[in-house]
């Protein structure tokens, strides 16, 4: 039975099918164990009164996304900006490394989130604070795996650049990042989805706008149908910036995936 | 004229524990320009010691290694290197990663380009410039790693067990094709092998190393008329073969004055 369940699955697209069916199946149960154990619309929503929500609720909500989306995206920009360059520099002196990498270990060691209402009260209510808080829980794992990519060059490779004549940044540019990219874009996906959490509890602390925001206000308001709405706009919103770090890799550096298999 | 000379060199490595371990001592050899030769020995002797010494890849403890056209030639015009390992980038296509050694030192050229394709032909892959690395076979990898270490007609080329990761029959191919590509070039190669038909098929000189650091190799000059096939049923071959064999458990008869 369940070779024959295997070899069917194999055959087909239905491969690609199964998880679809496995969300709508969930979906499905969501909605009738609601309805089934009556379960109150101010403790657990069913997916028929999210989907209504967002048909009442849609244009309004999307002002919010975009509020979101703007502190992500801003947030996440300057982490790249950041950690990349740095990243590089810690790799390749080691000077540097020795001396950050402890300070670097232990910044991370501090939860953000217990962090962000001392930013508020230092940076104020506005963009600022938000986006210092996205970048301090993105910036990390780009980091890390950008020092790590950079390192993990085989030994051969370096010596055979050395005995090709190769400068040091000659050596970063043509072999080091290069091979370091299938690292940094694990980094990316892990920074991109930890910048989502990073914009939610900046709004959680410091806003009049965005999702967050509205989670926390519509759960003031016992209005749990729209705090669930925004919850699921803000899933919906981390899985397609995942998947757009995905569509990046595969356009600019198709060899990478091909490497990583 | 002598293409390497290491005099009197000695190589210690630092231990983990802060202590020295010496891999070669007081190594004197003199690799004469356009010969092949192989250092053959067993595990541990100091083969790739030599070549990185060779290399530039670390600098002796003491005594000096001498290379010819130190003064005048850079990276791979000097001295190219192929390891056990292809090591080819896989960000770049086969022809790219060719050219690499040229980019380092300088703009590739249209000149450069044709070399690139040229020895790629010699190898039998001309299909294969425009392809991604990961898509070729073990062996085929190789032979781009020999054709990037040829790119700039190197006055040297250095390599570490460069088969041994390949399965018998190509290694067997691409032993003939190295061989063929040193007769046409007489480009001056130092050769590390452990195995002992391979070296004796291929070079113009044997040196065997011993475990004991600081003995001296044992030469032994290969005389072959020619280098197919057929060589490897000869008698000439076989008391080759038999006695760096010899040479290499210690037994006696191995030096032939070379
Ligand atoms: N980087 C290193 N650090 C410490 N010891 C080393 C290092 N490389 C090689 N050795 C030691 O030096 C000796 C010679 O090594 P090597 O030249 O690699 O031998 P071979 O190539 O003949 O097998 C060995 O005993 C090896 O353990
Ligand atoms: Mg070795």
């Amino acid at each position: 039975m369940q070779r024959l369940l295997h070899r069917f699955c194999k055959g087909t697209g239905v491969k690609r099918l199964l998880p679809v069916a496995a969300f709508v199946l969930f979906l499905l149960l969501w909605q009738a164990g609601t309805s089934i154990f009556k379960v109150p619309i101010f403790i657990l929503p069913a997916p028929s009164d999210i989907l209504a929500e967002f048909a009442s609720f849609g244009l309004h909500m999307l002002g919010h996304a975009g509020a979101t989306l703007e502190t992500i995206l801003l947030g996440f920009a300057l982490s790249i900006l950041i950690a990349i360059p740095l990243g590089a520099l810690i790799a390749s002196w080691r000077l540097l490394s020795d001396a950050l990498f402890p300070l670097i270990v232990f910044a991370h060691a501090i939860p953000v989130i217990a962090l962000a209402p001392i930013i508020v009260v230092s940076l104020g209510t506005g963009l600022a604070a938000r986006v210092v808080v996205v970048v301090l829980i993105s910036f990390f794992p780009i980091l890390v795996s950008t020092v790590t990519g950079l390192r993990a060059t085989p030994a051969d490779v370096l010596d055979l650049s050395r005995v090709a004549g190769s400068s040091h940044l000659q050596r970063l540019r043509m072999i080091e990042l290069p091979g370091a990219i299938p690292f940094v874009f694990n980094g990316l996906r892990i920074g991109v989805s930890a910048a989502v959490i990073g914009a939610v509890v900046g709004e959680f602390v410091a806003s009049d706008r965005g999702l967050g925001y509205l989670v926390v206000h519509s759960t003031t308001n016992f209005d749990i149908r729209r705090a669930m709405s925004a919850v699921v706009l803000l899933a919906l919103i981390s899985v397609m910036l995942y998947q757009s770090m995905e569509w990046l890799q595969k356009a600019l550096f198709p060899w990478s995936l091909k490497a990583e298999e | 004229m002598d293409a390497i000379r290491f005099n009197d060199v000695t190589v210690q490595y630092r231990t983990r524990r802060g202590g020295a371990h010496t891999a070669l001592k007081n190594f004197d050899l003199a690799v004469r320009d356009q010969e092949f030769i192989s250092l053959v020995g067993p595990s541990g002797c100091g083969k790739s010691t030599v070549l990185r010494a060779a290399a530039r890849l670390i600098a002796p403890t003491s005594g000096s290694i001498a290379l010819e056209g130190e003064r005048t030639l850079r990276g791979f015009e000097r001295v190219a290197i192929v390891f056990q390992r292809p090591n080819l980038l896989p960000w770049l296509n086969v022809l790219d990663n060719i050219l690499y050694p040229v980019r380092v030192l300088r703009r590739v050229s249209q000149e450069d380009r044709a070399r690139a394709s040229a020895l790629l032909k010699m190898v039998g892959l001309t299909d294969a410039s425009q392809r991604a690395p990961e898509e070729l076979s073990g062996g085929m990898q190789q032979r781009v790693a020999i054709c990037r270490a040829l790119v700039l007609n190197p006055k040297i080329l250095l390599m570490d067990e460069p088969f041994s990761a390949l399965d018998a029959l190509t290694r067997e191919e691409i032993q003939f094709e190295l061989r063929r590509i040193h007769e046409a070039t007489r480009m001056t190669t130092l050769f590390v092998t452990h195995s002992v038909s391979e070296a004796v098929l291929l070079s113009d000189r044997i040196a065997i190393m011993s475990s004991a650091v600081g003995k001296a190799p044992i030469l032994c000059q290969i005389e072959l008329n020619e280098r197919s096939e057929d060589v490897l049923t000869t008698e000439k071959f076989t008391t080759y073969a038999r006695r760096v064999r010899n040479g290499i458990y210690g037994r006696s008869d191995a030096a032939v004055a070379a």
